[in-house]
């Protein structure tokens, strides 16, 4: 990282600084900031390029995740529910 | 970007019962087969160990308190696996997260030709990534990020403290973000 990058992260963007919000990016991006920071970290998310890309990235990241997942076979879960019905009625022995 | 604060939202879940335990559970089998398919070496032993837990919890009904139903149900997954685990290697009863399970994406659930068509093939470039992460970042990853679990359903799943789901998920998130910054296909456009 270059000198006027490391200066520039100090500088508040935003009211916070890309410091601050780099710690708290991906926890924003997975809704587990309060409101109040949540807020915070938005308003930089807008003003800050850097940390926008930042964001960006992880939000494709999570999304190209999101897209890997397996399709599911209908029929397991069927039988499952079927299960979870006998044991309710008192049909299986457990 | 208003959603993205907004704590995970879950289905309201009805009280449980024994009578009602099917009404119960039902919401949650889609996900309970997801993490179990993310714990087994293979899609039958996925639904065993469902099958499992939902006996366990039946049997165990009386002693939840009624709340996150869903981490309990994982709760009680992960117990069922270390039994399992145990039956079969009962050498191998020192690492938590090995007891956990072994993540095997290369042989899910077979699907049927409607979820096929369905679904998209995921990306080569995500693929190598995740293929890079140790089994510990691979594991969180699956759980939250492609099973779609929150933190506490993670740790729950794993056996393992929230901040640590937390702090490893986004350590394996970085890894993979520097790994793929030069790809063509992930690269953030200039703004």
């Amino acid at each position: 990282m270059r000198p006027h990058d490391m200066i520039d992260m100090f500088r508040r963007k935003g009211g916070a600084r890309c410091v601050e919000v780099g710690r708290k990016i991906q926890t924003y991006l997975d809704g587990g900031l309060d409101p109040d920071t949540a807020a915070k970290v938005s308003r930089h998310l807008h003003a800050c390029r850097r940390c926008g890309l930042a964001a960006d990235d992880f939000r494709r990241l999570k999304s190209a995740l999101a897209e890997t997942s397996a399709p599911m076979s209908a029929e397991p879960l069927r039988r499952l529910q079927a299960l979870a019905a006998d044991l309710a009625a008192g049909d299986n022995a457990t | 970007m208003a959603d993205e604060s907004q704590t995970n939202a879950t289905n309201p879940t009805p009280p449980a019962t024994a009578g009602s335990f099917d009404v119960f559970v039902g919401p949650h089998l889609p996900v309970l087969l997801r993490v179990a398919g993310s714990l087994c070496r293979n899609p039958h032993d996925a639904e065993d160990l469902v099958q499992d837990t939902l006996i366990r919890a039946f049997k165990g009904l009386d002693g939840f308190d009624g709340a996150s139903p869903r981490a309990w149900l994982l709760t009680i997954m992960r117990n069922a696996n270390m039994n399992r685990h145990r039956r079969r290697r009962p050498g191998l009863l020192h690492d938590t997260v090995d007891l956990a399970g072994e993540v095997d994406r290369r042989n899910p659930p077979a699907p049927s030709a409607e979820d096929v068509a369905a679904t998209r093939a995921p990306a080569p470039w995500i693929e190598d990534a995740l293929d890079r992460l140790s089994p510990r970042h691979l594991h969180v990853v699956q759980l939250v990020d492609i099973d779609g679990l929150t933190y506490d359903e993670a740790a729950a799943a794993l056996g393992i403290p929230a901040g640590t789901v937390m702090s490893r998920l986004h350590r394996a998130r970085h890894r993979m973000r520097t790994q793929l910054a030069h790809h063509p296909d992930f690269r953030s456009e200039p703004r």
